[in-house]
C-alpha cells in the first residue's frame, strides 16, 4: 500500500504541467493581490497612508489612558491650530489629513473599547428575552439564549491593532478557486487517465489494482491537494502581509469588524490555521467528486468539463439562498471554501429541540459526504469485486 | 468539398458532436427562461405589484397615463402617512390595540409590493424624462446578463476543437496528415474553416435563441428604446436602441467565440492533449479576465475575455469616461476605435501564423509512404 501511495504521489509530482501549472497560477494570484493593493492604493494616497500608519502606530498594542488622553490632546492642538488659522511646527503630514487620521484613529479607538459595552447590552437583552421563554416553556429557546449567554460572556478586547486588513484577507477567495481547477486537473486524469492509455484492464488484473490502487490515488491526491494549497496559503498570507499590513496576529477573531459576533473564542492567527484546514477539506472533497467521475468517464477531458460544471452549480446553490435549498447547502463542499460565513455570526440549528452550531453541522456533515464519497470511489473501483481478477 | 463533408460526418456524427450542440443550446435556453422567469429580483408581492402596473402602463406616455399614475402616487404616499398617523395615536393611548392592529393590517393590505411600485416608479420617470415609451426593462437586464463570461459557450467552442482536432492529435491519427495527399492544406483549412463557421453558429443561434425565448415567453418590448434603458448600460451615452446593442454586443460575442475557437486550436495542437486543451483555453479565458477585471487596460489587450465579456464596451458615459459601481472607481473605455480594431487584427494575424507554424503548413513537404 504505501509503494502504491509513494508510487503514485511521485506521479502526480512528476506532471510537468501540473507542476507549470501551479508555478503559473501562483503567479497569477500573487499578480491579482498586488493588483488589490493598487486599489487600496488609489484611494488614500500614499502619503495620506503613510501619515496615518505612523501615528497608528504610536497607540497600537494595549489600550492605555496615557495613549487614548494623547491622541486627545493631539486632536485638540490640530482643532484650536484650525480654528485659529495658524501652524503647528510639526505634522505627520498636513494639519487636515493629520486631523482626518486622528479623528478616524479616535473612532477606531472608541469602536474597539465599547465592544465589551456592546456585548453586554446584548447578553443583557437576552436575559431578559431567556426569562420570558421561560415563563412560556419555550425550552428550545430557553437554550439558545443560555448558548448566547455562554458564548458572549466574557469577552474583551484589551488591544488596539488595524484589524481591518484580515477583513480583506478573509474575504480573499480567488486562490481557492485556483486551487480547485488544480486538483481538477490532477484528479481528472487519475483514473480516467489509465482507461485512456489502456492500461487500466492491466491494472484490474494486478492483486492491489482494485481498492488498494484506489485509495493510492485517492492519498495520492489528498497529498497534491495539500502541499498544493498550503503553496497557496503561504503566498496569500505573505503577499497580503507586504501589501496591506496585517498587524495584531494574536488578536481575538471578533476585534476584525466582519468577525465581531463570531461564536469563536480564538486568536486571528488560529482562526486562519481553522480556515486554512476547512478549505482543505472543502477541496478534497471536490477532488473526491473530481475522482468518482474520473471512475465513471473514459475521457479526462469529459471529467473536467463536468467537475467544472458541478463546481459551477455548487457555487450557484452556495449562493442562492432558499429555505428548501438551505438545507441542501448543509453538504456543499463549497461552504467549506467561503468558511468565514460560517463563523460571522450566531447561527443555530434545531437539533431534536437543541441548539446546534451551524458550523458543527456543516463540518460534520462535510465529514459524512467524506466517508460517503470514499466509499461511493471504492465501490466503483472494487465493481465486480468478488468475481476472479482479469486472467486468473 | 469532400475533406470537408469528411470532416463534418466526423464531428457531428462519429464524434457526436451534434448531442452536445443541442444540450448546449437546450441549457442556454433554460437558463435564459429562467433567469427570465425570476428576473424581478423582488418579493412575490412587490413582483406582482410591478407586473400589474408595467403591463397596464405599458406603452407611450400620455396625458392620460401620467395623471393616473400621478394620482397613485398621490394615494400610497397617503397611505404611509396614514400608517405614520395611527402608530402615533396608538402610542399616546388614543386607539385601543385591536383597532391599531386592525387599521394597519388594511393599510398594510393596500400598501403592499411598495419596492415592486417604487421599481415601476423608476421606469416611469426614466420615459417621462426621456419622453420615451414605458417599457419593462428587467428582460433586457437579462439578456445583457450581468457581464461575466458564458462558461456554456466557451466549453462547447473548447469541446469542438478537442473532437475535431486534438483528439485525433492524442491519439496519434493526425501524424498521417503530412503524409497524405491532402493531409496538410485541404484538411487544416477544412478544420479550421468548421471551427471558425460553427463557432460562429453556436453562437449566433445561442443568441438568437435567448432573443426569440424572451420575445415568445416574455413578452420583450421596447426594442427601440434607447441602451441607457439596461441598467447596466445607464450611463452610455451611445446613440443605440436596445436592439441595436444586443445585435452589436452578440456581433462582439460571436467574435470572441471565434477568437477562443482558433486559439484552442493552435493551444490543442502545442500540447496535444485534449484535457490540457480545455484546462489551458479555460484558465486563459478565466484568469485575465478575473485579475483584470477592474483593469481599464483589458478592453485594449487582445482577450478572449474582452471579447466573451464585452458589455464594458459600451457602459462608459464617453471616451475614457468614469463609471461608478460597487464604490469602485472604474475606467471604461468607449469601444471599437480604430486603435482596438488594429490591436485585434494584430492578434488574429498572430494565431494564424501560429496555426501555419503548427501545422507546418510552408515549409514541409508530403512524406511518401513507402
Amino acid at each position: 500500500m504505501n509503494n502504491l501511495l509513494t508510487h503514485e504521489t511521485k506521479k502526480l509530482f512528476t506532471r510537468k504541467i501540473l507542476l507549470f501549472s501551479v508555478a503559473l497560477l501562483l503567479l497569477a494570484n500573487g499578480f491579482n493581490i498586488y493588483k488589490q493593493y493598487d486599489i487600496y492604493h488609489d484611494i488614500y494616497n500614499k502619503d495620506t497612508n503613510d501619515a496615518r500608519w505612523l501615528m497608528y502606530e504610536t497607540v497600537e498594542g494595549e489600550i492605555t489612558q496615557e495613549k487614548v488622553n494623547g491622541l486627545l490632546s493631539y486632536q485638540k492642538e490640530l482643532m484650536t491650530a484650525q480654528e485659529e488659522g495658524r501652524e503647528l511646527d510639526s505634522y505627520y503630514l498636513s494639519l487636515s489629513t493629520d486631523l482626518i487620521c486622528v479623528n478616524n484613529l479616535l473612532e477606531d479607538l472608541e469602536n474597539t473599547y465599547g465592544y465589551s459595552e456592546r456585548i453586554k447590552n446584548i447578553l443583557q437583552t437576552n436575559d431578559g428575552q431567556m426569562k420570558i421563554y421561560e415563563k412560556v416553556g419555550n425550552d428550545y429557546l430557553v437554550k439558545k439564549a443560555a448558548l448566547v449567554r455562554d458564548t458572549y460572556s466574557d469577552r474583551t478586547i484589551d488591544s488596539f491593532y488595524n484589524t481591518k486588513a484580515y477583513g480583506t484577507y478573509f474575504e480573499y477567495d480567488f486562490s481557492s478557486f485556483l486551487i480547485v481547477l488544480l486538483v481538477f486537473l490532477a484528479s481528472s486524469s487519475l483514473f480516467a487517465g489509465e482507461k485512456e492509455t489502456g492500461m487500466f484492464r492491466l491494472l484490474r488484473s494486478t492483486p492491489k489494482g482494485r481498492r488498494s490502487l484506489c485509495f493510492a490515488k485517492q492519498g495520492a491526491l489528498m497529498i497534491f491537494t495539500f502541499v498544493v494549497s498550503l503553496l497557496f496559503f503561504l503566498c496569500d498570507f505573505l503577499v497580503f502581509l507586504w501589501c496591506i499590513r496585517l498587524r495584531g496576529i494574536t488578536n481575538p477573531i471578533y476585534c476584525i469588524e466582519a468577525f465581531e459576533y463570531s461564536p469563536l473564542v480564538m486568536s486571528i492567527g488560529e482562526f486562519m490555521g481553522l480556515s486554512w484546514a476547512l478549505k482543505y477539506f472543502g477541496f478534497v472533497l471536490l477532488g473526491l467528486v473530481s475522482c468518482i467521475f474520473s471512475s465513471a468517464f473514459d475521457k479526462s477531458y469529459m471529467v473536467f468539463v463536468s467537475d467544472f460544471a458541478v463546481l459551477l452549480g455548487l457555487m450557484f446553490l452556495s449562493a442562492y439562498s432558499n429555505t428548501v435549498l438551505d438545507y441542501i447547502n448543509i453538504i456543499n463542499p463549497v461552504n467549506l471554501l467561503i468558511s468565514r460565513n460560517m463563523f460571522q455570526s450566531f447561527s443555530v440549528l434545531n437539533f431534536f429541540g437543541t441548539p446546534v452550531f451551524t458550523y458543527a453541522v456543516n463540518i460534520s456533515m462535510a465529514a459524512v459526504l467524506f466517508i460517503a464519497l470514499t466509499a461511493v470511489l471504492s465501490t466503483l473501483n472494487n465493481e465486480n469485486g468478488k468475481a476472479k481478477r482479469w486472467g486468473a | 468539398m469532400k475533406v470537408l463533408l469528411n470532416e463534418l460526418y466526423k464531428l457531428f456524427i462519429k464524434r457526436k458532436f451534434i448531442i452536445v450542440l443541442a444540450a448546449v443550446l437546450v441549457l442556454e435556453g433554460v437558463n435564459v427562461y429562467s433567469s427570465l422567469a425570476k428576473r424581478i429580483d423582488l418579493d412575490e408581492d412587490s413582483a406582482a405589484v410591478y407586473e400589474e402596473y408595467i403591463n397596464k402602463y405599458s406603452g407611450k406616455v400620455t396625458e392620460k397615463k401620467i395623471n393616473e399614475i400621478e394620482q397613485l402616487i398621490t394615494e400610497r404616499s397617503g397611505y404611509e402617512t396614514m400608517k405614520e398617523n395611527i402608530r402615533r395615536e396608538y402610542e399616546v393611548g388614543n386607539i385601543s390595540t385591536d383597532d391599531y392592529k386592525t387599521e394597519l393590517a388594511e393599510l398594510k393590505e393596500k400598501t403592499k409590493g411598495a419596492e415592486g411600485f417604487n421599481k415601476f416608479l423608476g421606469v416611469y420617470y426614466t420615459a417621462v424624462d426621456s419622453d420615451l415609451y414605458i417599457a419593462d426593462s428587467t428582460p433586457w437586464n437579462v439578456l445583457f446578463g450581468s457581464g461575466g463570461i458564458d462558461f456554456i459557450l466557451v466549453a462547447a467552442v473548447v469541446l469542438m476543437v478537442v473532437a475535431l482536432i486534438v483528439y485525433d492529435d492524442e491519439s496519434g491519427v493526425n501524424k498521417l496528415k503530412f503524409s497524405a495527399k491532402n493531409g496538410k492544406g485541404k484538411l487544416i483549412s477544412s478544420q479550421i474553416g468548421i471551427i471558425v463557421f460553427f463557432s460562429a453558429f453556436t453562437a449566433v443561434c445561442v443568441f438568437a435563441g435567448n432573443l426569440l425565448i424572451a420575445r415568445v415567453f416574455f413578452d420583450l418590448d421596447g426594442l427601440s428604446n434607447p441602451l441607457y434603458y439596461a441598467e447596466i448600460f445607464n450611463f452610455s451615452n451611445w446613440d443605440l436602441t436596445l436592439i441595436e446593442g444586443y445585435i452589436y454586443l452578440s456581433a462582439i460575442k460571436t467574435a470572441g467565440c471565434v477568437y477562443l475557437g482558433m486559439l484552442s486550436v493552435v493551444i490543442g495542437q502545442i500540447c496535444k492533449s485534449s484535457l490540457y486543451t480545455f484546462f489551458i483555453s479555460l484558465i486563459a479565458v478565466y484568469i485575465p479576465g478575473y485579475i483584470l477585471s477592474s483593469f481599464h487596460g483589458r478592453y485594449m489587450m487582445p482577450l478572449p475575455s474582452s471579447l466573451l465579456a464585452p458589455n464594458g464596451y459600451f457602459s462608459a458615459m464617453e471616451e475614457g469616461g468614469f463609471e461608478p459601481g460597487d464604490g469602485e472607481v472604474e475606467f471604461v473605455m468607449r469601444v471599437f476605435t480604430e486603435k482596438q480594431i488594429i490591436i485585434y487584427f494584430i492578434a488574429v494575424a498572430a494565431v494564424i501564423t501560429a496555426l501555419i507554424f503548427v501545422n507546418r503548413l510552408l515549409w514541409t513537404k508530403r512524406r511518401k509512404v513507402v
